[in-house]
């Protein structure tokens, strides 16, 4: 049985680009005869991204290329938690502290630094279903303070990355793609939201090592369902 | 009553139309649902696994459904392949018990944005799987195929008014001409 596996902490992604999911190759266009163009598509949306990581030497590199053999092509899937570069600040995100604090005795951890605020979670108001494209997050922190574009991840347990479409009021979002598992007032939303993913065919995988670090190193990879990662992967 | 009512009409002449095929096959293992876009879509009140795997590594293919017309059997190619050697030897074991399972396909159109269907199941083919063969692609390709036929392939020649001809269409309609067009060449001519 195929693996869940853990992209290394080393990991820094410097690009990413939206792919086209497989469902534009079960789209296309009708031309009608004024020259007014039909679009249909098949049912399915998908996440998938091309990424480009970071120039890494030593220990960073080994790990990094450990992962991208251990995806074996498409075989293991991977967790990936998606840093998005875009990602509204801490302030805007209803946090007001410093970007680190040390100990109340004015010492910082040993590796030299202090305590780091993170990003709050918000609590889910109202539970949603499978495949809804509806969510309502409480008032807390940002939860009602998000726009189109943000990105939404819900935890915990839950695997998928949402975009907000549609703000219908606030603390209630349309969401792309829709909920690919079921989520409970039990559940909160995230800023950082994690997907499982794998890479889309044997050629997904670009590793480059020059003369000092690595370069150009990339991997696109497609979204897989939160079910499927359940009844397919392991770990 | 009209199969594709005027409100199905105005849905599939809209700007943009996102639909699948859904395929109930009765497998000897159990009744099996598909459908051919990606992940599990509810409808019907069943749910239906998506059968197209991400980026060309097809678990299924499914070939374009021609309307059945007279003189020409009308069947639904499937291929499967990428899928493990287990279970593609799972079909090869079974091909007895297949060969003439109940296959019926349907049509479904659904909301782009917020999945609500527009279009409920119609069923648009009343088939029947034919014996799965393995078919070589060059040196190492081997898929399994299989192909879905209509019923009216089965008993080898249409019933009495059910023939998809001119004349079955007259017999069904008195007067309607509307098959004598099927097969046709139709030139329209715009004069100035």
């Amino acid at each position: 049985m195929a693996r869940l596996i853990s992209s290394p902490d080393s990991t820094v992604v410097i690009a990413s680009t939206p792919i086209s999911g497989p469902n534009a190759r079960g789209s296309g266009s009708t031309t009608a005869s004024d020259g007014s163009e039909q679009t249909f598509s098949s049912i399915g949306d998908v996440v998938a991204f091309d990424f480009k990581f970071v120039a890494r030497k030593g220990a960073a590199a080994r790990r990094e290329r450990g992962w991208f053999k251990a995806l074996h092509s498409g075989v293991n899937a991977t967790r990936f938690t998606f840093c998005d570069l875009d990602k509204m600040s801490l302030t805007d995100a209803g946090i007001q502290s410093p970007p680190s604090s040390n100990w109340s005795n004015g010492q910082p951890w040993a590796n030299g630094l202090g305590w780091a605020a993170s990003y709050p979670l918000v609590s889910v108001v109202a539970a949603s279903s499978l495949d809804s494209g509806v969510v309502e997050l409480s008032p807390d922190f940002w939860g009602h303070s998000l726009d189109i574009g943000d990105y939404v991840g819900f935890m915990p347990f839950h695997f998928g990355m949402y975009t907000i479409t549609e703000v219908i009021v606030p603390g209630k979002y349309r969401i792309w793609p829709r909920l690919r598992r079921a989520i409970t007032t039990d559940d909160f939303a995230t800023l950082t939201p994690t997907i499982a993913m794998r890479p889309i065919s044997a050629g997904a995988i670009s590793q480059g090592r020059g003369l000092f670090m690595t370069n150009s190193q990339s991997i696109s990879m497609v979204e897989v369902f939160d079910y499927d990662v359940r009844s397919h992967f392991t770990g | 009553m009209a199969y594709f009512s005027t409100a199905d009409m105005d849905v599939l002449s809209g700007p943009h139309v996102q639909r699948a095929w859904f395929v109930e096959v009765h497998f000897p293992s159990g009744i099996r649902r598909y459908h051919t876009g990606m992940g599990k879509k509810t409808i019907g009140g069943y749910v239906w696994d998506g059968v197209s795997d991400p980026f060309g590594g097809a678990l299924v293919g499914l070939s374009s459904i021609e309307e059945p017309a007279f003189g020409s059997a009308v069947a639904i190619d499937v291929l499967f392949s990428g899928a493990s050697k287990e279970f593609l030897k799972s079909i090869w074991d079974d091909k007895d018990d297949i060969e003439g399972a109940q296959c019926d396909v349907y049509f479904a159109v659904v909301d782009a944005e917020t999945g609500n269907i527009l279009i409920d199941l119609k069923k648009v083919f009343d088939g029947k799987l034919t014996a799965p063969g393995i078919v070589f692609r060059g040196a190492s390709i081997r898929s399994i195929g299989l192909k879905i036929i209509s019923i009216f392939e089965g008993i080898n020649f249409p019933t009495t008014k059910s023939m998809w001809s001119p004349a079955g269409q007259r017999e069904r309609f008195a007067g309607d001409k509307g098959f004598d067009f099927i097969n046709a060449t139709v030139v329209e001519e715009y004069k100035a």
